[in-house]
């Protein structure tokens, strides 16, 4: 248990520092494969992003809607929590990592586009539907779903090889201590 | 179990029991309420540090520093999570009770200890608030409630085998 503790601790700091130097420009990469989805809705036809520091910046080219900006960093923190968990799993199944990265991807996708989407829904009227909706949709996906994804790709790669989880482990691995 | 059914169900269950929670009028009726009560609790603990804390609504203050318990900081999101993932693995209503009473009470009280360090690196290391509010608190308050489910589910596990 300590040992699993130690590692989640330095997979921790690892994904820490992963996060925040390459945050930059994982926010950008993440911005610009939103794009496409977010013009498929006629009112973002002509929208664009930027990444601006730690930010997003998004502007429509023909200004047909106003400039706005969304804190990119707060849709791609559980990338941390993701590498802690993974630290502890000890022989990882790589093509499952990368099935689990590319799903967290395009949770940080369809966070971004959910996120424009409830930005201007509420910019244009608060109250409506549409808005409500939208906000829902965002706080879902930016408060539960963060862990939920962290939780779901770890799942996937440390629990999905057949064991149930807390099972004693197969003959070959580390077994549990004796009480 | 197939983990994927897990996973599904899982899934369903998060989405299901978050969405209510969503609801202007839920919100009003519980979170900020809960968010409140929270408050009063950290500035109990602030106060007997000799922090002078006034709490108003869902801010506690400072002097001219504050903070403010929103969503995402209440720890509901780790209880949810908790609910959904508890629920969705096959186990007895009892083992499931157990586990969830045990597990909300202790993330709620590392949720106070967030909140209480949060508002002191914020009125002394300012510059280091908003790492250890969206990187470190997170990470931890997400990784003990995952951690917090894996021991539910290897005692599940074991009484199971009994």
């Amino acid at each position: 248990m300590w040992r699993n503790a130690l590692r989640f601790a330095a997979g921790a700091l690892a994904g820490a520092l992963l996060w925040w130097y390459a945050a930059p420009v994982y926010d950008g990469i993440v911005a610009a494969a939103a794009e496409p989805v977010l013009h498929i809705d006629a009112r973002f036809r002509d929208l664009d992003t930027a990444a601006r520091d730690r930010w997003i910046a998004i502007r429509s080219a023909a200004g047909k809607f106003r400039y706005g900006t969304l804190p990119a960093d707060q849709m791609t923190y559980n990338v941390i929590l993701f590498i802690a968990l993974l630290a502890t799993v000890r022989r990882p199944r790589w093509g499952r990592v990368a099935i689990a990265v590319v799903v967290f991807f395009v949770s940080h996708v369809i966070t971004f586009v959910v996120g424009t989407e409830s930005l201007y829904a509420t910019g244009r009227d608060p109250s409506s539907t549409e808005a409500n909706v939208w906000m829902g949709a965002n706080l879902l996906l930016r408060v539960v779903g963060m862990l939920g994804v962290a939780f779901g790709c770890w799942w996937w790669v440390a629990v999905a090889d057949s064991e149930r989880p807390g099972a004693p482990r197969r003959r070959g691995s580390r077994g549990r201590r004796a009480r | 179990m197939k983990p994927v059914r897990f996973l599904i169900r899982f899934a369903i269950l998060l989405a299901v029991l978050y969405v209510p929670l969503t609801l202007q009028s839920v919100d009003t009726a519980v979170i900020v309420p809960f968010s409140r009560a929270i408050a009063v609790v950290s500035a109990a603990i602030l106060n007997a540090l000799g922090q002078h804390v006034t709490v108003s609504g869902v801010i506690l203050a400072a002097g001219s520093h504050a903070v403010s318990i929103q969503n995402g900081c209440n720890g509901i999101e780790a209880v949810v999570f908790l609910i959904a993932a508890i629920l969705a693995f096959p186990a007895t209503w009892r083992q499931r009770l157990i586990g969830l009473v045990a597990a909300i009470a202790l993330i709620q009280l590392l949720n106070l200890v967030r909140v209480v360090t949060l508002f002191l690196i914020n009125r002394y290391k300012p510059d280091l608030f908003e790492l250890f509010h969206l990187a470190i608190w997170q990470t931890v308050i997400g990784g003990s409630a995952i951690a917090l489910f894996y021991v539910w589910t290897t005692r599940v596990h074991v009484a199971k085998r009994a």
